[in-house]
């Protein structure tokens, strides 16, 4: 069954098309959660909420308005409310760099736990609205358009703050590389650009 | 932070896509293909744009080795919290129903109660009223009604009557005025 018709049971009055609507966007939902509030606890907490929200609010959903965006929209607002009032405002950690397994290990060499750790200091040491665009982007692949209408702001500021954290991203990681013997991906890019040279 | 990726140390040349978000664009797939061969040619040459997105590709990679389940003892509270909301909705909507809908009390001001007084009283005045003699008439011709009861011819039969009180028979005749005490 589609999204949209799914909706539309719903918003008629079919419970069983909301629960089809919540097993399909709940896993989305509390990845987003738990990578805004880095607390899985508070992040199932937010999930439940945000779909409570949308049950009550059914009838504010516009049939042309996206039904991700309208549903992120809810669960980013309840994951600033809930960062609000643990007065968890992270910013950039001072302490980031000491702290990253990346500093001394080379990515090649990194092992899966440690992969998984430094993902998840990097995103807590952004701010939140940093934070939020990154996740949308890297995790829910969501566009620039749908990131806008999610954090209601322009396209414009959301290229900002993602390429802003994107660039944050490249200067923690830059020691990285320097320990780094050229890796799978270089030497594709390299074959990638011979074969463009040839054809120009 | 300075908005050119390239301004890192290991670099020595200035990056010709300084300000530009080419990069960011290829790596989110919105980059046309005629602009991507520019792209690869430049980046083949300047290391900041290489690391730039060796780092971006690298934390996509590191990112999907966790993988975040929800975990489905959370299922059982999210249905029982609905629950919750539900009946707390039919609750409040219960008590809404149970509100009058016309006969509310409400409290209005001695001059406006004085002003609906005396304009129902002056609507009274300008209302046109029957004569009240034409009204009593009108009154009285539907009050008469006459009932008229045809004669009957009444027969008194006289027959013992039997009167039974605890098991007791007693036999006895009836006159035409007496009136009985006890029938059966």
């Amino acid at each position: 069954m589609k999204d949209y018709a799914l909706i539309e049971a719903f918003q008629a009055g079919d419970e069983f098309a909301f629960v089809g609507i919540y097993n399909r966007y709940k896993g989305a939902v509390y990845a987003f959660c738990c990578k805004m509030l880095v607390d899985s606890e508070q992040a199932q907490d937010v999930t439940q909420e945000t779909f409570l929200r949308i049950y009550e609010n059914r009838d504010r959903l516009l049939k042309s308005s996206s039904f991700k965006s309208w549903l992120f929209t809810i669960a980013r607002n309840q994951c600033l409310n809930s960062l609000r009032r643990s007065k968890r405002h992270t910013g950039f950690d001072v302490n980031l760099e000491s702290s990253l397994p990346a500093m001394e290990t080379p990515y090649s060499k990194m092992e899966k736990n440690e992969q998984v750790r430094f993902v998840t200091q990097f995103i807590q040491s952004l701010k939140p609205e940093y934070r939020e665009v990154l996740i949308l982007r890297e995790y829910q692949n969501l566009t620039y358009e749908e990131i806008a209408a999610v954090t209601r702001s322009s396209i414009s500021a959301v290229k900002s703050r993602l390429f802003k954290a994107r660039r944050k991203l490249g200067k923690v990681m830059e020691p990285m590389w320097v320990l780094e013997y050229p890796s799978a991906v270089e030497k594709d890019r390299g074959k990638k650009v011979a074969v463009l040279r040839q054809q120009n | 932070m300075p908005d050119n990726p390239n301004t890192s140390d290991t670099q020595g040349a200035a990056c010709s896509l300084d300000g530009s978000d080419v990069l960011h664009r290829y790596l989110d797939g919105e980059l046309s293909l005629d602009v991507q061969p520019e792209l690869f040619e430049h980046m083949a040459d300047c290391e900041g744009c290489r690391r730039l997105m060796e780092s971006v590709l690298a934390f996509r990679r590191m990112s999907r080795q966790e993988y975040l389940a929800y975990p489905p003892a959370a299922d059982d509270v999210f249905f029982e919290r609905l629950a919750q909301l539900k009946t707390r909705t039919e609750q409040v909507d219960r008590e809404e129903d149970r509100k009058p809908l016309w006969n509310s009390r409400r409290s209005i001001s001695l001059r406006s109660a004085l002003a609906l007084a005396s304009i129902v009283f002056l609507i009274g005045l300008l209302v046109p009223m029957p004569a009240r003699t034409d009204y009593a008439t009108a009154l009285i011709q539907f009050e008469v009604e006459r009932v008229q009861f045809e004669p009957t011819d009444l027969v008194v039969i006289e027959s013992p009557i039997y009167h039974w009180v605890d098991g007791i028979t007693v036999e006895a005749t009836r006159a035409d005025s007496q009136v009985p005490r006890e029938t059966f």
